[in-house]
């Protein structure tokens, strides 16, 4: 995680000489707004070129020390439950469409893993009010801030339910019998962790004065500890 | 100067039930410090939300607010108030929102940080800090917009007694200048030198507290020390820890282990450390959770220890265990590990029938108050008797009838010759332990009975 922090340093730092840490992010959120929209509208035969560039994220998402097992793996879901549904409904001709169903999906998340990977939410907040009201700019960069505490407690939650004997192992979701024991031991009760989060942190930000000037200030993005 | 006064309030979460706030009347002045006791469940958090002006649902009575009122609440888990992902921006949320310019932001944010004696660099992540850490973060987080009124929910239960007696620092001298603290405490001796009006939150009403509950430390007046009678000590060793050093990869060493600690069975033994210590992560090491570390010369139950391997034979309660609930009634909820590992499923009646709780049989665990459900997680793991159950800060923020039955359910099993291993940032005055493990300057080692007097008050 420390070596997660000293990467998004590096990375203000290096295209610090530049560009400012705000206007670096406000161009990683236009690269990646245009690369996910490229996986739905671009045809098949563009998207190997597509590949190709969203390869180059994954590579500076690595090099950074940034983990894409998680995305991974929901790709790899993704896959295991598509393709069967379409080996059911249309056949084995069709499967390679859903291969590519399934392609298109995953390369639309890849650069929003590399955009809330690389970027801090607070500077995603604060390019994004350029455009939006600052109440919606904050919801949405809360969010982003959000997904890497609820994937923790995500994981903290399987791990409970599992050793309570839930079946819920990888071995034993291999079974389809055992999925709706994923939902109801570990989603649900995520759901509701994420429910009464949102509820608490909304309190706590109108409590910090959220909402009280039309133009909020922003924590600065370079700067030396002093 | 009157701050806020409370005058006539009757708040309740439901026409079904009981007020919770009923007749409730309070007074605020600058520069006053209000401890507020009550067992869990009494209405003390929704009356912090009150003063906040936070409530959620509508009361009756009358709110007066100075002009001059500004308030800051640092919530029970910290966890639920942080927005932001470093400490630096955390901290600047408020400043943003008042539309404090950014030139200004570093020096006040920076002077907040040091004045809750944390010293770490503002691009620290959120994340890597230990719960007290957080508890202070967010108290600096509210100190940086200079609040008239500071509320506090149970700040004794998160912090170390180094960060109990920082707390006191800055509380004195935020008094000092004149700022009014009102804080829900289950253990008021901890601040006795700071509190003037001491409140018992009783059927809905605040009355005088007894000023003993300020001479003493907590619940060593409440006699719940209850001598093991029976223990089953058959020698075996269930939990080893030979010399290590205990890191994340990557990462720098938290603590050296320097002798092989084991773990008897019967034996209760409390880990002891300071906030970010590391006995959370230890306990999650051992019960196979732990990601990121290395391989370490650790065995439990003869094996090394891995997610999925012990089945009924290890149970771990871990901080805010209400998270693990899931199902329709309480009995349900005790039945699940029951009908998992195939035991038998009267145990579930029988543990409430113990507890006294067997009219919350088949209520939600999600609508009992927090003490109820920390009591039925553990009882679900209870139930199953294990050979060896691990426990992280299984006290923290549980009032002294809560303290209670948890204080029983491991007696009970440790008499079946269950291993407990359990953590807490002090040493345990109601519950009798074989001995303490104690991470210290960086090295955990076994620290036999004697332990250093670390209650703070």
């Amino acid at each position: 995680m420390l070596a997660k922090h000293g990467a998004h340093r590096r990375a203000d730092k290096h295209a610090g000489s530049l560009l400012s840490a705000t206007q670096y992010c406000a161009l990683a959120l236009l690269l990646s707004l245009v690369l996910s929209s490229s996986a739905f509208f671009l045809p098949s035969s563009a998207l190997g070129a597509l590949i190709a560039i969203d390869l180059l994220l994954v590579i500076h998402g690595l090099y950074l020390k940034n983990k894409i097992t998680a995305l991974l793996k929901v790709g790899a879901a993704q896959l295991a439950l598509t393709l069967p549904l379409y080996y059911l409904l249309h056949g084995e001709a069709q499967l390679l469409d859903g291969v590519i169903v399934v392609l298109r999906v995953f390369l639309a998340m890849l650069p929003g893993w590399w955009l809330s990977s690389t970027q801090s939410p607070e500077r995603l907040g604060e390019v994004l009010s350029w455009g939006l009201p600052a109440k919606w700019a904050f919801v949405i960069a809360a969010s982003i801030g959000l997904l890497p505490y609820m994937l923790q407690e995500t994981k903290e939650i399987y791990a409970i339910q599992c050793l309570r004997g839930a079946n819920i192992t990888p071995k034993a979701l291999r079974n389809p019998k055992n999925w709706p024991e994923l939902v109801y031991c570990v989603l649900l009760p995520v759901l509701i962790q994420l429910l009464k989060l949102s509820k608490q942190m909304a309190k706590a930000a109108k409590l910090r004065h959220f909402g009280k000037v039309n133009k909020p200030t922003h924590w600065p993005s370079s700067r030396e500890d002093k | 100067m009157k701050l806020i006064a409370l005058e006539g309030i009757h708040f309740g979460y439901g026409s079904n039930q009981s007020e919770i706030l009923d007749d409730l009347n309070l007074v605020v002045n600058s520069g006053e410090c209000h401890c507020i006791n009550g067992p869990t469940g009494c209405g003390k958090s929704s009356l912090l939300h009150l003063l906040a002006g936070g409530l959620s649902r509508p009361y009756e009575g009358d709110v007066y607010r100075s002009p001059s009122l500004l308030v800051g609440l640092v919530m029970q888990d910290p966890n639920v108030q942080i927005l932001r992902q470093t400490v630096g921006a955390e901290i600047a949320f408020a400043l943003e929102n008042l539309g404090v310019d950014a030139d200004l932001m570093i020096e006040k944010v920076q002077q907040s940080l040091r004045r809750v004696g944390l010293y770490i660099s503002l691009d620290t992540p959120v994340e890597i800090l230990s719960l007290g850490q957080k508890y202070r973060l967010m108290m600096a987080a509210q100190l940086v917009f200079k609040p008239t009124l500071l509320l506090l929910d149970e700040p004794w239960a998160q912090l170390d007694d180094s960060g109990v007696r920082e707390l006191q620092s800055v509380l004195a001298s935020l008094l000092d200048d004149g700022v009014a603290i009102v804080m829900v405490e289950h253990n008021p001796s901890a601040f006795a030198s700071l509190v003037n009006y001491l409140w018992r939150l009783e059927e809905g009403a605040l009355k005088v507290g007894s000023d003993e509950l300020l001479k003493t430390v907590v619940d060593k007046q409440s006699l719940i020390k209850i001598k093991r009678e029976t223990r089953i000590h058959s020698g075996e060793s269930l939990v080893t820890i030979q010399p290590l050093h205990f890191r994340f990869i990557e990462q720098e060493r938290l603590f050296d282990c320097v002798e092989t600690l084991s773990l008897y069975s019967g034996e209760i033994v409390a880990l002891v450390g300071d906030n970010g210590a590391g006995k959370s992560s230890l306990l999650k090491t051992l019960a196979g959770i732990q990601a990121n570390i290395p391989s370490f010369p650790i065995s439990v139950l003869g094996k090394r220890p891995k997610l999925g391997i012990y089945g009924a034979e290890l149970g771990l309660l871990m901080q805010r265990p209400n998270r693990q609930l899931f199902e329709q009634s309480v009995l349900a909820e005790l039945q699940f590990s029951l009908k998992r590992f195939k035991q038998p499923l009267s145990r579930a009646e029988q543990m409430l029938q113990k507890l006294e709780m067997t009219h919350l049989a088949h209520c939600s665990p999600h609508k009992l108050s927090y003490g109820q459900q920390h009591t039925i997680a553990l009882a679900s793991l209870v139930c199953l008797q294990p050979r060896v159950l691990l426990l992280d800060d299984p006290f923290a923020g549980l009032d002294r009838q809560h303290v209670h039955k948890v204080v029983q359910l491991l007696q009970q099993l440790s008499a079946l010759g269950c291993a407990i291993l359990l953590t807490s940032h002090r040493e345990l005055p109601f519950l009798e332990v074989d001995r303490y493990w104690l991470i210290d300057s960086g090295q955990l080692r076994d620290g036999a009975r004697v332990i250093e007097q670390a209650n703070v008050g």
